[in-house]
């Protein structure tokens, strides 16, 4: 869907004072856009600043009226920029500008230098503003502390800094008008309110969408394929075949493992495919927990065109030039009158607004392929790496959005036993250091 | 999708000026929703006033000082709203109440009325507000001269009593302000501008976004399907065969036909050309863009409905090898889906996202489609039931051009002989009929 309208490259601003959630949401952004398939990234005016300026900055760095402060803070914003327009003159499609911007004087600076370098680009703002006091405290907490600005700091000492850091950013915040004449959208108080001036094109528009689908509940995805399918167990492809009695055994165990889990709460969205192995799956969790699924043609497994009901042997040896293409180019490579990756990401999407819109418990029950798009947008995966990744029969992953990333759990449930075994790869991976971003 | 999201009624009502489009986004959102599977309905306060005081009410009848005039005018605001919540209680699901509701107390008693008597309903309201003079000359032009209001009016007249009439309103006008805790979206000029208050749920979002691609530039949409292809002549479904002799001569009388409605390369360069991924539309668009010298797009969402396992059948054999599943087809066309294929149904929820383009482009459109996809495009723009869809007459070999105008497509239906490039049109009885300001019959409140 993307090559509508023939894409200018696009560089997105952030807007708004410190812990109103610009990195959350340039990064969420960040990761919806190479999702798509638009390669996105983020740049950090912070990251620029502690690089050349140190960590020790406190408070006082950031007084408008230190001149010297100030011309290194300008300095950083530039370079941030620089690197930005030779990101998109490479092999980038958007960037996104993270900072504060929060005086038209800067936003005017960084529009006339990009008129000037980069004049092709489109340029769009979200400006994020909140005047919760409880929302920003807990940002605070829960993302400034961990920062490399205050590692040495006591919790309390570091809390109060930020704070005056923030006031010394009130003093000249302007909000943007719409006499700047810019694109721009403001999200204000987490979604309540929003304001759109001027969005032009595809892309913008399909931002301002996925944008007012965001919100900071902090609400458990479960991910799990059917339970053994009969063409599992004969390595076949495609097909549209029931249960076997592991399948079914393990669908039981499923809907116990989530009566435990939601400990009581029956207020949650179930999502399923229209093919039998699925929907037996979730009728049998759904009779043990007394909830209702959807059945959606959306999540139907990738279709594997004339391969459908044949082995991987089989595929070899009657179309041998497709499987060794197939093997090269996972990605992209579509079965003859099937689908490809590609297109099962974009038949996914939908589901993926689904699940960030809702602010109950997700169960999804589905298929590997599908199930590997899904779980590469949450887990933040790179595209090229989808079709490898990882989804067991007979395992829910639990995802858990926190901050800046998903806390992960894996847990295999023994179809016979029932026994659960958790593997927590919670912290590990994921947590992109703020020097990484 | 819809049926996660059938659980609340919604009443949406409109506010704003006269001439400023509301009647517009209504019969937009109306067409939309009706064809997404939502039961929609619209209640038009202008039609219930026309009926109840007569069509002889000039700009005096509006002002606000005229004590008996309000009375009335207030009446029909409340019967209108009555009949709106007596649908959604029995089986409508959204409601579109259309009308100016242009004071905080009108909105506040709509407010109140849809709270206590309906039950469980979400409301969006939708303020449009448009300051340009040009534009709402344009409305009043387009949309009001045709209105039995003016009748017996020459066009002058008729334009001066209307300015008067939006004075009147004008007087008392308040904008939606945030202290009346309503959920709202105002478009200011035509989406230029879009602020959102308060706004939740899947169904109110994708109202949203559709109405953020909304705009009135005319801009025509070209449907036609690929040129017959060989399963086209052996009566088979499905497949993935190629063009026939015929269908590649199709082809470049289209090319043609193109190159004539669009007489420079410029204009040419503008058109939007989409196709689906299968051999016989691909075949087809290289023809066609080859001519007219553009690139075209090929999108997977526009293949033919799947019809799994009777793929390369022909309807006699389907008929013969799955007699039960033909005959269930036959009854019940809409919502049949074919085992391990599609039904309409999927069809439709798969190819909302070309409304989304086709109606974000303001540039012209090219549709190289297949039947099932098409018929469900056209009965978008055509405003058909979503139960007719599976009988839509779209034949191979027939170019179809719509032009958005008013509040309906106008339709030209073009007849292309692949052998000699004749072209013939087609005379199309428009469903959607402009008034017939003579007999001032009631078919007005339809539209």
């Amino acid at each position: 869907m993307q090559e509508l309208g023939k894409q200018q490259k696009m560089v997105i601003g952030m807007v708004g004072l410190p812990a109103r959630g610009k990195t959350y949401i340039s990064r969420k952004i960040c990761r919806y856009l190479n999702w798509m398939g638009f390669k996105s990234k983020v740049f950090n005016i912070g990251n620029y600043r502690r690089q050349i300026c140190g960590t020790d900055c406190n408070s006082n760095f950031f007084d408008p009226s230190n001149k010297d402060a100030s011309k290194a803070r300008d300095e950083c914003a530039l370079l941030a920029l620089n690197d930005m327009i030779n990101y998109l003159r490479n092999e980038g499609d958007v960037s996104l500008y993270d900072g504060t911007n929060t005086t038209k004087q800067r936003r005017k600076l960084i529009m006339e230098t990009l008129q000037q370098k980069f004049s092709e680009v489109q340029v769009f703002w979200v400006e994020s503003v909140c005047n919760d006091e409880d929302v920003i405290l807990r940002n605070i907490q829960l993302t400034k502390l961990n920062n490399p600005d205050y590692v040495g700091k006591s919790y309390d000492e570091a809390t109060q800094d930020f704070q005056q850091r923030i006031e010394q950013y009130t003093k000249v915040y302007e909000p943007i008008d719409m006499d700047e004449n810019i694109s721009f959208i403001k999200i204000i108080d987490i979604g309540n309110d929003i304001m759109i001036y001027n969005i032009q094109g595809f892309l913008q528009s399909k931002l301002v969408s996925y944008l007012m689908n965001l919100h900071i509940y902090p609400r458990p995805i479960y991910l799990s394929r059917h339970g053994e399918s009969q063409y599992n167990v004969v390595h076949k492809v495609g097909g549209d075949s029931d249960l076997t009695q592991t399948g079914i055994m393990y669908a039981k165990q499923l809907g116990k493992y989530f009566i435990q889990e939601l400990e009581g709460n029956r207020n949650i969205k179930m999502f399923t495919s229209t093919m039998k192995r699925a929907l037996h799956t979730s009728n049998e969790v759904c009779e043990l927990l007394g909830v209702e699924y959807y059945s959606l043609k959306a999540l139907d497994e990738i279709n594997p065109g004339i391969c459908d009901g044949l082995t991987y042997q089989q595929i070899a040896d009657k179309f041998p030039q497709d499987y060794e293409e197939r093997k090269m180019n996972k990605l992209t490579y579509r079965y003859p009158r099937g689908e490809s990756y590609l297109d099962v990401i974009s038949r996914v999407e939908q589901i993926i607004f689904e699940i960030e819109r809702s602010r109950l418990p997700v169960i999804v029950i589905a298929h590997q392929a599908i199930l590997r798009c899904l779980y590469a947008y949450f887990h933040e995966h790179e595209v090229p790496e989808i079709p490898k990744l990882n989804i067991p029969l007979h395992q829910v992953i639990k995802l858990v959005p926190a901050t800046y990333y998903c806390k992960e759990t894996r847990i295999k449930i023994d179809a016979m036993t029932g026994n659960s075994e958790i593997q927590d790869e919670a912290t590990i991976k994921k947590v992109k250091s703020f020097l990484d971003l | 999708m819809q049926d996660c999201h059938k659980s609340q009624k919604i009443a949406i009502c409109m506010v704003g000026l006269p001439a400023r489009g509301k009647t517009y986004i209504s019969r937009k959102l109306h067409r939309y929703l009706n064809w997404l599977g939502y039961n929609c309905k619209v209640f038009n306060i202008g039609n219930y006033r026309r009926e109840i005081c007569g069509t002889e009410c000039d700009k005096s009848f509006f002002d606000s000082k005229n004590e008996q005039a309000t009375k009335a005018r207030n009446e029909c605001a409340q019967l209108a709203l009555n009949d709106l919540i007596g649908y959604l209680n029995s089986d409508g699901e959204i409601a579109i109440f259309d009308g100016t509701n242009t004071t905080k107390e009108r909105r506040n008693m709509v407010y109140s009325s849809l709270l206590q008597q309906c039950q469980n309903v979400q409301t969006l309201w939708i303020e449009s507000i448009c300051d340009d003079v040009e534009v709402i000359q344009n409305n009043i032009r387009l949309t009001k001269l045709n209105n039995p209001d003016y009748v017996s009016m020459n066009p002058e007249d008729a334009t001066k009593d209307f300015l008067g009439r939006i004075k009147m309103y004008e007087e008392v006008y308040q904008k939606i302000e945030l202290d009346e805790n309503l959920s709202f979206i105002k478009l200011i000029n035509i989406g230029e501008d879009i602020q959102i208050h308060k706004v939740k749920g899947y169904l109110l979002s994708k109202i949203i976004s559709y109405l953020m691609n909304l705009h009135i530039y005319p801009r025509p949409i070209y449907l036609t399907r690929h040129g017959g292809s060989t399963f086209n002549q052996e009566n088979r479904v499905g497949g993935d065969c190629d063009l026939a002799q015929q269908g590649i001569k199709y082809s470049q009388k289209l090319g043609n036909f193109l190159l004539e409605e669009f007489p420079s390369q410029e204009q040419r360069n503008q058109i939007h050309c989409l196709t689906s991924t299968m051999k016989r539309a691909t075949q087809t668009a290289d023809i066609v863009c080859n001519i007219l010298k553009i690139n075209y797009l090929q999108l997977k969402t526009l293949d033919e409905i799947n019809v799994g396992i009777c793929d390369s059948l022909t309807y006699a054999q389907i008929a013969i090898q799955f007699p039960e599943d033909f005959a269930e087809r036959k009854v019940n066309k809409l919502t049949y889906r074919y085992p391990r294929g599609e039904s309409y149904l999927d069809l439709i929820s798969r190819i909302e996202p070309i409304i989304y383009e086709i109606e974000r482009s303001r540039e012209p459109v090219l549709v190289i489609g297949h039947q099932a996809i098409l018929r469900c495009l056209y009965a978008y723009f055509h405003r058909n039931e979503i139960s007719e869809v599976p009988q839509l007459d779209i034949p191979i070999h027939v170019v179809i051009k719509l032009t958005p105008a008013a509040y309906y497509c106008e339709e030209i239906r073009i007849k292309i002989d692949p052998e000699t490039g004749d072209k013939k049109q087609i005379e199309e009885d428009l469903q959607i009929t402009r008034i017939n300001i003579l007999t001032k019959k009631k078919s007005y409140i339809l539209l």
